[in-house]
């Protein structure tokens, strides 16, 4: 009957110390991006010819400007998005509107990097070749 | 019977024993990703650089602290010195300005060292297929 005893309360203890490391475990997924000879390589694998360059800059108010980079060195003026949602929606529409399309990303110093990688991360959803410029 | 729930409890405990992470914490939030492919961080030969909102960086967890480039830059060389095949991983906070990295990776770039940039990913939405 004593040993019982003795063998519940280090079942107790062994229960105690699971838990604990049960509650410190950390299960976040968690990833990594090299940077950045792979991103200067993306858009140089791609081919020039039929490749549709949309330049998007990232300030630091969290603002988005697009510009297509024209082949024949004419270029639009920046169109300005706020938010990563509104980006989404317009890079979505011009991939299906473009031939091929690849977005060069140029964030500013003060661009934070969420807003930053929020581009990245859009760009991998729709499929759409990007580099980014660190 | 006994035993072999003690057993039992044994092998859950070794379990989380063996998952659970208990370096210090840099005190940055990484950015947050959804649909960037998971790529488990490299755990050998790394050096972990925190970069914090304010542009300071530190090292060895939080337990270095920099003054400057220049400081951050020769403990990198110095680490280097010892182990020539080290990896840097970046562990910015997400609100870390991008003007802090470029240095870093710049330094990086034209030392030929390794570099990546640490990430917690999300849970996609539903429906995310374009």
């Amino acid at each position: 009957m004593k040993s019982q005893g003795t063998i519940i309360r280090l079942i107790d203890v062994v229960l105690i110390i699971l838990i604990g490391f049960a509650s410190i475990a950390d299960l976040t997924v968690r990833t990594q991006m090299l940077l950045p000879e792979s991103w200067r390589q993306t858009l140089e694998e791609q081919s020039a010819d039929s490749l549709t360059v949309l330049l998007v800059r990232v300030d630091g108010g969290g603002i988005y400007q697009l510009k297509f980079l024209d082949a024949s060195g004419k270029t639009a003026d920046f169109v300005a998005f706020q938010g990563a949602d509104t980006l989404a929606a317009v890079l979505d529409r011009l991939r299906t509107q473009a031939h091929s399309l690849a977005v060069a990303i140029q964030p500013a110093d003060s661009a934070s990097l969420q807003t930053t990688v929020d581009v990245v991360d859009i760009c991998e959803h729709l499929g759409i070749p990007k580099s980014l410029e660190l | 019977m006994l035993i072999r729930l003690i057993d039992i409890v044994l092998i859950i405990l070794f379990g989380f024993i063996s998952i659970s992470h208990i370096d210090r914490q840099v005190g940055v939030e990484m950015p947050r990703v959804k649909y960037l492919p998971q790529e488990p961080p490299d755990f050998e030969n790394w050096l972990v650089i925190g970069v914090y909102p304010d542009g300071s960086y530190s090292g060895d967890y939080g337990n270095i602290e920099f003054a400057d480039l220049e400081a951050l830059f020769g403990y990198i060389n110095e680490v280097r010195k010892e182990n020539k095949s080290i990896k840097i991983r970046i562990r910015a906070d997400r609100n870390a300005p991008v003007g802090a990295l470029r240095p870093l990776v710049a330094f990086c770039d034209e030392s030929r060292l390794s570099v990546s940039l640490d990430m917690v990913l999300q849970d996609k939405e539903r429906g995310e297929k374009p």
